[in-house]
């Protein structure tokens, strides 16, 4: 009988302390609880802060009234501060562990702005999960509240973490100069270097300048193909609505033919121009008409007209302005351009 | 009757382990556990860090709150911890190979 007594008390026992055990270690405010995490007072350590807030209040001023007031006021005065206003300190001092909850808060914010979840997705991870930890995990309806020590140290990890996710952030891992969230934003890849891109693109860039440099020299060349350009350059002004040549130039023109005579190779391009008086198809003529009096003059005196190339541009390509006679003179010319073949034909 | 009482005393001490709130806080541990493995195989860690890191962050407040005791945390964070490994085991495959 004792023994099955025994049985029936130890099973009993059992029963009741597994149906409590989970309850018991629950229950924050069973007394083993607060054995295991006793409970602090968050205003002893706010108090400091505490007492640098009420230096910015008014009180002060108050104390400066004092001093200026008379004797019977200052009793007045001094039975104010019997009865303070301790709805705002304690406002004051629920204030203060919400403000880091929520600074913490805003930079994780800034930092999922600077694509924090790409450039250092484990620390923003960790930093996003002891915040919300802090607060209190949801649990479907409920919320799963910490103790007041845990909701210190997850406050704690959550700042360091976020700012060891900033320094990941505005870090250069692969050492080309751009910062993280920048090539995020770019759209390239922050691990890999961005130099060897723009070491390739440099590439591409020389190989179509070579290219294109390559292309126009082809280009000049085929321009040239035979001739040189102008060898001599001479000039012969004319009279106004004139196209006779003037004394004075013929002994330049005959250097020029001499020149032309000893190098039967070369050829002449001569270019008639006017000044802008008159109608453009009038001084066109004239130009034509200008040029084609070098151009016989240079026949008569032995030149092959197949070496002589005449053209007429008129009102056009003036040297000076035309505001005076000096300057319209210059401008009625005729321009000689000898040009000789290359060394090397179709180079 | 002694024999009966006994009887009904016993299963009642079974019972209430297994059906007496659903999942143990240590079950929802070990389904943490295994649900953060099975992400690190479909390297999850390399196609969803930011996922898989807040789940082994999850795993790691709910070891640390089991630990100490707050079991309803510690649970919830378990749970939160599956949840956030299924995130990024779903993630992973979005992506495909």
């Amino acid at each position: 009988m004792l023994k099955r007594g025994l049985l029936v008390g130890i099973l009993s026992a059992g029963v009741l302390t597994s149906s409590c055990s989970e309850k018991f270690a629950q229950n924050e405010n069973s007394d083993l609880m607060s054995i295991y995490n006793p409970p602090i007072e968050l205003e002893k350590s706010v108090e400091p802060e505490k007492e640098l807030i009420t230096e910015k209040n008014p009180e002060p001023k108050k104390q400066k009234e004092v001093s200026k007031a008379p004797e019977k006021d200052v009793k007045k005065i001094k039975k104010e501060p019997k009865n303070p206003k301790p709805a705002k300190k304690q406002k004051i001092v629920k204030k203060v562990p919400s403000t880091k909850y929520e600074k913490i808060k805003e930079e994780i914010s800034k930092l999922h702005k600077l694509y924090a979840t790409e450039c250092a997705p484990e620390e923003i991870a960790f930093a996003e999960a002891y915040l919300e930890s802090a607060d209190g995990i949801k649990l479907e309806n409920e919320i799963a509240h910490v103790n007041k020590i845990d909701k210190l140290i997850f406050l704690q990890k959550a700042e360091v973490y976020a700012s060891l996710a900033r320094d990941k952030v505005y870090s250069d891992v692969d050492k080309d100069g751009v910062p993280c969230y920048q090539e995020v934003a770019e759209g390239s890849n922050p691990n890999v270097s961005d130099l060897k891109n723009v070491e390739k693109e440099n590439k591409q860039i020389k190989k179509s300048v070579m290219k294109y440099n390559q292309s126009w020299s082809k280009k000049e060349n085929v321009k040239k193909k035979g001739w040189q350009s102008l060898k001599i350059h001479a000039r012969v002004h004319f009279e106004f609505n004139k196209a006779d040549i003037k004394k004075e130039y013929l002994p330049y023109l005959n250097v020029i033919i001499r020149h032309l005579k000893n190098n039967s190779k070369l050829l002449v391009k001569i270019i008639g121009y006017t000044d802008n008086i008159g109608p453009k198809s009038y001084n066109d003529k004239l130009a034509m008409k200008r040029a084609k009096a070098v151009r016989n003059y240079l026949i008569k005196h032995g030149i092959s007209p197949k070496r002589i190339e005449i053209l007429g541009k008129g009102k056009a390509d003036y040297l000076f302005d035309n505001k005076n006679e000096l300057n319209r003179f210059t401008n009625r010319r005729a321009d000689f351009f000898i040009m000789e073949p290359t060394q090397k034909e179709g180079a | 009757m002694k024999k009966l009482l006994l009887s009904c005393l016993g299963l009642i001490f079974i019972f209430s382990f297994s059906y007496g709130k659903g999942y143990i806080t240590t079950e929802l541990i070990d389904e943490a556990q295994n649900s953060l493995k099975i992400a690190y195989e479909a390297k999850c860690e390399q196609f969803a860090p930011y996922e898989y890191s807040k789940a082994r962050a999850y795993y790691e407040i709910s070891k640390m709150e089991t630990s100490k005791g707050n079991l309803k945390a510690g649970k919830a964070a378990a749970l939160k911890s599956i949840e956030w490994s299924l995130k990024a085991i779903s993630k992973r495959y979005k992506k495909g190979d």
